[in-house]
């Protein structure tokens, strides 16, 4: 009687692994990658402390980010690092640390906002474009093409300065000029999967379009998107935070990291750490992404994946 | 013997994979004499275009020649510099690729890359003045309206035309080999009798030698003189075209031949060889044939060598050894 | 050749409706998007009532909108891109003085990125799985993920305020002679030398700066190019034919030219957006600077003057690079 329901959850648990057999496939190939390349591993530590502290960031800040001290204003406005403040201080005196810690949520909320909004535009166009073609895709590539034919930052503060000057508005000019990007990679992929033969057997037996749209194509979109999200987590970071710079975006008290480097441009370079470390993160951060976009691009590469999994024969046998 | 213009002695090309040594070329000999139309048949990957491109040094990482002698008039050419090579490459020794889409650089016009062929090999040579010369050539290989067709970039002629000036590129320098790797199968069957004749006809011209490379048996026997036959990297028979066609000694030949619609006998039934080709990084021990051969016996773990069973034929199989 | 010229032809044509799709992207921009553009273009809340009429009725903002885009496009092209309300003179005009310095200051980049980028990326190729090559790559990550304007203060701090053998900021002395608008190319022609050298100590961390992104980028794509062209069987044949030396590498290296060309206009793109923060922190007088400065004062007309200009360039270049890709590649002038 004891063994049974654990008989029962250990097949479900065959079951499951059995279903996500590719996944899971992908997700060890994804730990042998991150194995044998350490700058893919710096990058994915990197990120995920990113992540964690973009997460938990705001609750372990030493110092308040953002409210002023007014008492002790004068004696603690722009201290150069130490003990007590690691990254210095303002000319607040407020803890350029505990401000850089706080930035990370502001970054990690502007990347993810935008990423919602652009990755189901494009690939919702994108599959429409790709799979019906003709005058669909004609109009979707048409547009995509206006906007592809302006660098990414100009048209952002364009459409960010038309909004008004704040975070928000900087998430949803990012978000209008970042999502033609996706519609090229979903709809080249859905050329690329729309004349494979489970489509085709899909629509020979009637199944309605949305299904073989989101349940066939779909993910086979997935995986070379996942690259270029990755990578474009960095570039929306580092765009956002330029925006911020030049005084779209995040307005004050905000500690956002493109801001507080602006900010700390005008007491350089004598109070060098006020800009310096902002910066730091923007990099460091952004490196992250575009380390383990890299790593994954490999990982996805058809050539290298023969290598890894050649030396995994090798090692087996 | 002065006869013979090249004679590869026990050559030796590995490669080296993640997965292990594949041993693609293992002791390979034979000699292929003056004016003499030489072809070399086998399945793919048993070895004769590693060997075709290990005559003057052309492999590349992962691969390497580890071992052998490739006697080119007496020289060792694996013994010379890279500097020497160079100058018998195109020159001496010229080769002719399979596919002739891939094989000409679409960036330039097909005048060009027959000129700079020729001024490479020649110092005195500019390449604005073998334009001529490549001109000449482009009639030689039938190709018409040469002069206008000599300013043509690759995409603009068709199969068979780009294979006539890969052919005129390997021609133009009068070489005294050309190594002709596969020079029909990329093309339409109408054109591969084409080509096949032009060859003929431009040996004979020349006085030159070819060696072939090829899979098709129909290929081997309308053109060749001698043939030799490769398996998994040996050489298991060299015979005269003829001779192996009418009497095939080793069971992989006699496997070959019935597998296919035998072009010099009547139609009977097509055999399949039993099993696969073996995979390259474990082959089996002895005579690789063996666990395919019905004729296998003991004896078949040791390696057979070559030997002379008639004037000219020779075979690797134990079959035919007088104990 | 004859081809060519039909394809010059059917790009030129092509181009058309790529420079009205930017006009019309930047019309949206400026007309539809804002709840009320003629006070936007006024200056914003502090605008005077009768100003922002007066704007209202010159710009035919009360007729329907493709009313409207026909006005737009018919005063652009008669020279009228707006007038600001902070310096109070024609858009163009502004812009028309800007211009060049960020021109200059492009060109600069874009020589220092293919000088720096191209060998770099060669020499990788050659020495693939090497500890180069992964130098390189790293170099070329860290190139991407660096903040532009992080970039220049760090580079300030080293060459002008340590160092001290850089000017952080300025163009340095202005020619006495204007010919083409570009000082190191008037200098010279001027024969002023020591003007000549000045103007270049002063492009030099400002052209560093915006190249840097770009240098990374450029120096992977020459890499992978020389690797894909070095795999392709015509190079085999052309090592099979005997040739080498230079004869051999022109083979190569123009089959990589072609990638390489690609990604050298888009990166032209990026130089001029990467412009608006480099020029602001080395206060390089361009168009960059022009905008950012307008953004701060709310001059909403110079900002979108700077995005029209900026996505015609933008075209322009690129088409550029597709008349360069059908000189280099016979292949795609059909």
């Amino acid at each position: 009687m004891v063994s049974m329901p654990r008989s029962r959850s250990f097949k479900f648990l065959m079951e499951l692994r059995e279903k996500n057999q590719a996944r899971i496939k992908e997700l060890r190939l994804m730990y042998e990658v991150l194995k044998k390349s350490p700058l893919a591993l710096i990058g994915f530590i990197l990120v995920l402390g990113f992540i964690v502290i973009g997460i938990i960031g705001p609750y372990i800040t030493p110092y308040d980010p953002i409210k002023i001290d007014f008492s002790n204003m004068i004696k603690e406005r722009l201290q150069p690092p130490s003990w007590k403040h690691w990254f210095g201080t303002d000319e607040y005196g407020r803890d350029i640390f505990s401000r850089v810690l706080a930035g990370a949520r502001i970054s990690l909320m502007v990347s993810i906002v935008v990423m919602a909004i652009a990755i189901p535009i494009g690939i919702i166009l994108g599959l429409l474009a790709g799979y019906y073609g003709g005058v669909v895709d004609e109009i979707v590539m048409r547009i995509t093409d206006i906007f592809l034919s302006f660098p990414a930052l100009i048209l952002a503060i364009a459409f960010s300065a038309t909004l008004g000057a704040s975070i928000w508005s900087a998430m949803i000019a990012l978000a209008l000029v970042w999502w033609p990007g996706y519609v090229r990679v979903v709809r080249a992929q859905t050329l690329s999967v729309r004349e494979s033969l489970f489509v085709e057997a899909a629509k020979a037996i009637g199944v309605k379009t949305s299904r073989i749209l989101f349940r066939h194509i779909l993910p086979n979109v997935i995986t070379p998107l996942l690259v270029l999200v990755t990578l474009d987590f960095g570039s929306v970071i580092l765009t956002s935070a330029a925006l911020s710079f030049i005084g779209l975006g995040a307005q004050p008290p905000t500690p956002e990291w493109g801001r507080l480097v602006a900010d700390g441009r005008k007491w350089f370079p004598t109070r060098w750490w006020y800009t310096f470390f902002p910066g730091l993160a923007i990099f460091l951060t952004v490196l992250g992404w575009n380390l383990l976009g890299d790593g994954l691009r490999d990982m996805l590469d058809p050539k290298f994946r023969r290598r890894l999994e050649f030396r995994k024969g090798d090692t087996n046998e | 013997m002065s006869d013979i213009l090249l004679e590869v002695k026990d050559l030796k090309v590995n490669f080296y994979t993640y997965a292990g040594v594949v041993k693609a070329v293992d002791g390979v000999s034979f000699s292929v004499r003056k004016g003499e139309f030489f072809s070399i048949v086998g399945e793919t990957g048993c070895g004769k275009s590693v060997t075709a491109r290990a005559i003057t040094k052309l492999i590349k990482p992962p691969g390497r020649i580890v071992g052998g002698k490739v006697l080119f008039e007496g020289k060792n050419l694996l013994k010379l510099p890279e500097k020497e090579l160079k100058k018998i490459r195109g020159k001496e020794i010229a080769y002719i690729y399979q596919d002739p889409s891939s094989a000409l650089d679409p960036l330039y016009t097909v005048g060009y890359q027959i000129a700079e062929t020729v001024a490479v090999h020649n110092p005195l040579i500019k390449i604005k003045n073998a334009f001529t010369k490549a001109v000449e050539i482009l009639k030689e290989v039938a190709i018409p309206d040469p002069v206008k067709r000599s300013t043509n970039y690759p995409h603009e002629l068709s199969g068979g035309m780009k294979q006539r000036v890969v052919i005129g590129i390997a021609m133009v320098n009068k070489p005294k080999l050309i190594i002709a790797d596969e020079p029909t199968t990329a093309l339409d069957v109408t054109i591969q009798a084409q080509i096949l004749d032009l060859l003929k006809e431009l040996k004979e011209k020349y006085n030159t030698t070819i060696m072939m490379i090829t899979h098709n048996l129909g290929v081997v026997a309308q053109v060749s003189d001698r043939v030799m036959v490769m398996y998994a990297g040996k050489v298991v028979e060299i015979a005269p075209v003829e001779e192996l066609f009418e009497k095939p000694l080793h069971p992989y030949t006699q496997g070959l031949l019935a597998a296919v619609p035998n072009p010099l006998k009547k139609v009977e039934e097509i055999k399949a060889i039993p099993g696969f080709v073996p995979d390259m990084i474990n082959v089996p021990k002895g005579c690789r044939f063996r666990p395919r051969c019905k004729f296998a016996t003991e004896k078949c773990l040791q390696q057979p060598s070559l030997i002379e069973v008639e004037k000219d034929h020779w075979v690797a199989c134990w079959k035919y050894w007088k104990r | 050749m004859a081809e060519l010229k039909y394809y010059l032809i059917r790009r030129l044509i092509t181009f058309v409706p790529t420079i009205l799709g930017v006009l019309l992207l930047v019309f949206v921009i400026s007309h539809a998007v804002p709840a009320d553009p003629a006070r936007l273009w006024a200056g914003g809340e502090k605008a005077k009532p009768e100003v922002v009429e007066m704007i209202r009725e010159k710009y035919h903002l009360n007729e329907p909108m493709h009313i409207q885009f026909y006005y737009y496009i018919k005063d652009l092209l008669s020279g009228n891109w707006g007038e600001s309300p902070v310096t109070k003179r024609p858009i163009l005009e502004d812009l028309a003085d800007y211009f060049p310095a960020t021109f200059e200051l492009a060109i600069a980049s874009t020589i220092l990125m293919v000088i720096v980028a191209i060998p770099l990326g060669i020499i990788s190729a050659f020495k693939r799985d090497t500890i180069i090559d992964h130098l390189v790559r790293l170099f070329a990550l860290m190139g991407i993920s660096v903040p532009v304007f992080w970039l220049a203060i760090i580079l300030q701090w080293i060459f002008y305020y340590q160092l001290g053998i850089l000017p952080a900021t300025g163009r340095g002395i202005e020619p006495s002679v204007s010919y083409t608008g570009l000082y190191l190319l008037d200098s010279l022609l001027a024969g002023e030398f020591d003007k000549f050298v000045t103007n270049l100590s002063h492009i030099i961390l400002p052209a560093i700066t915006l190249a840097f992104p770009g240098i990374g980028v450029i120096a992977r794509i020459t890499r992978n190019s020389v690797l894909d062209a070095m795999s392709s069987e015509f190079i085999d044949f052309a090592e099979a034919r005997g040739l080498h030396g230079f004869q051999f590498y022109r083979h190569v290296l123009k089959n990589a030219m072609i990638p390489i060309i690609t990604v050298l206009g888009l990166q032209f793109g990026f130089l001029l957006s990467g412009a608006v923060i480099t020029e602001t922190i080395f206060a390089w007088p361009g168009i960059g600077n022009y905008a950012v400065k307008a953004i701060n004062a709310l001059d909403y007309p110079a900002i979108m003057g700077t995005t029209l200009l900026i996505g015609l360039v933008f075209v322009i270049v690129n088409l550029v690079v597709d008349v360069i890709y059908a000189l280099i590649d016979p292949r795609i002038r059909f």
